[in-house]
C-alpha cells in the first residue's frame, strides 16, 4: 500500500473506525515504517479530529418550543389557487392571442371575402386532385389567390 | 440523539400536545445544535428547529416505522439548515461569525492562537467556516453528533462514498498539510 492511499485512508476510515480490521492492521505496519505518513496522521488527529472532540451540543432557547406551540395551534391558511407552473401560464396567454386573432379576423373580414377565399382554396383543391401541375407554374410560380395578394 | 420509544411517536401522531413535548425534549438538543453549526447564526438555528419540529408534528402521522425516526429527523434538520443557509448564502460574507472564518483561512497562526487561549467555541466555528455546507453538515454530524457514514448518507440522501469524499475533502481543508499544497 503507497504512502497516497494510506494518506487517504488516514483522512476517512481509519480515523473514523470505519475499517476492516485486515487493512487497519495493514495501515499500521505502513506507518511503523513511514514517519511522513505517522507526522501526517498526527496531524489529522491534532488538526481536524481533536478541535471538535470536545463539542458540547447547545441547547435550544426556550422561546423555540413557545413558537412551535403557536405555530402549531394557529389556524391553517386556505390555500389560494395560482398558476404555478410557467407552462400553464405560458399556455394561457398563447390560447388568449390565438382566440383574439381568430377573432379579430373574423370581424373585420365580410362575408363575401371570406366566400371568395373558400372558393378559391377548394378550386386549389380541385387542381390538386386532378394531378395537373399547371396550377403551380401559374403567374409566375404564385398561386394567385388573395392570402397570396394579401402577403406580397 | 436519544431513542424515542415508539409508543411517544404513535400517541405524538394521534395529537397528543405532551407526547409531542416529550419528543421535543429529547430531539431539540440534536436539531438544534446541528442548525445552528450549519447556518451558524443563533436566529437562522431557531427557525430551523422551529421549521423542523412543525414538519414532524404535521407528518408524524404519515411516519409508518418503516425507517427509523432518528434517520428522519437527521434528514429534515441538515435538509431544512442547508436550504436555510443557502438562502442566506449571499449574506455570509457579512457576517461577523464568517469574517472571522475567512481571516482565521487565510491566517492559520490565528486559529493556533485559539487553540492556545482555549477558545474552543470560537475555534470550532473558524473551522466550520472554513468548510463549504456539504462538507461542514459531514464533520457536524460525524465529529460532533458522532453518527457513522451509513447514518450520515441517509441523513443527507448520498451514497457511502460522497460521505467519504466530503469528509476527506473537509478535512484536507482542516488540516495544514491540506494548506501547503500536499494535496492527495
Amino acid at each position: 500500500m503507497n504512502c497516497k492511499k494510506v494518506k487517504e485512508l488516514l483522512m476517512t476510515d481509519y480515523v473514523d473506525g470505519e475499517m476492516r480490521p485486515g487493512i487497519q492492521h495493514r495501515i499500521r505496519q505502513h506507518l511503523a515504517g513511514c514517519s511522513d505518513c505517522r507526522g501526517f496522521e498526527e496531524a489529522v488527529q491534532k488538526e481536524a479530529i481533536e478541535p471538535f472532540r470536545n463539542a458540547q451540543r447547545v441547547q435550544a432557547p426556550g422561546i423555540v418550543w413557545e413558537g412551535i406551540k403557536e405555530a402549531i395551534a394557529a389556524p391553517e391558511k386556505a390555500p389560494v389557487f395560482i398558476i404555478r407552473r410557467p407552462a400553464f401560464a405560458l399556455a394561457a396567454v398563447a390560447a388568449l392571442i390565438f382566440l383574439t386573432a381568430i377573432f379579430a379576423r373574423s370581424f373585420f373580414i365580410s362575408p363575401g371575402q371570406v366566400t371568395e377565399y373558400i372558393e378559391e382554396q377548394a378550386a386549389f383543391f380541385a387542381y390538386l386532385d386532378t394531378g395537373v401541375n399547371s396550377f403551380m407554374d401559374e403567374g409566375g410560380g404564385g398561386l394567385g389567390t388573395s392570402i397570396e395578394e394579401y402577403f406580397l | 440523539m436519544q431513542d424515542i420509544s415508539r409508543d411517544l411517536l404513535t400517541q405524538a401522531s394521534k395529537g397528543d400536545m405532551q407526547a409531542f413535548e416529550e419528543i421535543y425534549r429529547l430531539a431539540s438538543g440534536f436539531v438544534y445544535s446541528v442548525a445552528l453549526r450549519i447556518t451558524a447564526n443563533a436566529d437562522e438555528a431557531k427557525e430551523v428547529t422551529q421549521d423542523v419540529f412543525i414538519k414532524v408534528y404535521k407528518k408524524l402521522w404519515r411516519f409508518r416505522f418503516q425507517s427509523s425516526f432518528k434517520t428522519w429527523v437527521y434528514r429534515v434538520t441538515t435538509n431544512t439548515a442547508l436550504n436555510t443557509l443557502k438562502k442566506i448564502s449571499k449574506e455570509i460574507g457579512r457576517r461577523a461569525d464568517y469574517d472571522v472564518a475567512l481571516k482565521v483561512k487565510d491566517d492559520r497562526a490565528a486559529t493556533t492562537q485559539a487553540v492556545e487561549r482555549d477558545d474552543n467555541k470560537r475555534l470550532l466555528s473558524s473551522l466550520l467556516g472554513m468548510l463549504n455546507p456539504d462538507q461542514r453538515a459531514c464533520i457536524i454530524l460525524r465529529e460532533i453528533e458522532g453518527l457513522d457514514y451509513r447514518e450520515i448518507s441517509k441523513a443527507l440522501g448520498v451514497n457511502i462514498n460522497t460521505v467519504r469524499s466530503r469528509l476527506k475533502r473537509a478535512r484536507e481543508a482542516l488540516i495544514p498539510h491540506g494548506k501547503r499544497g500536499d494535496r492527495l
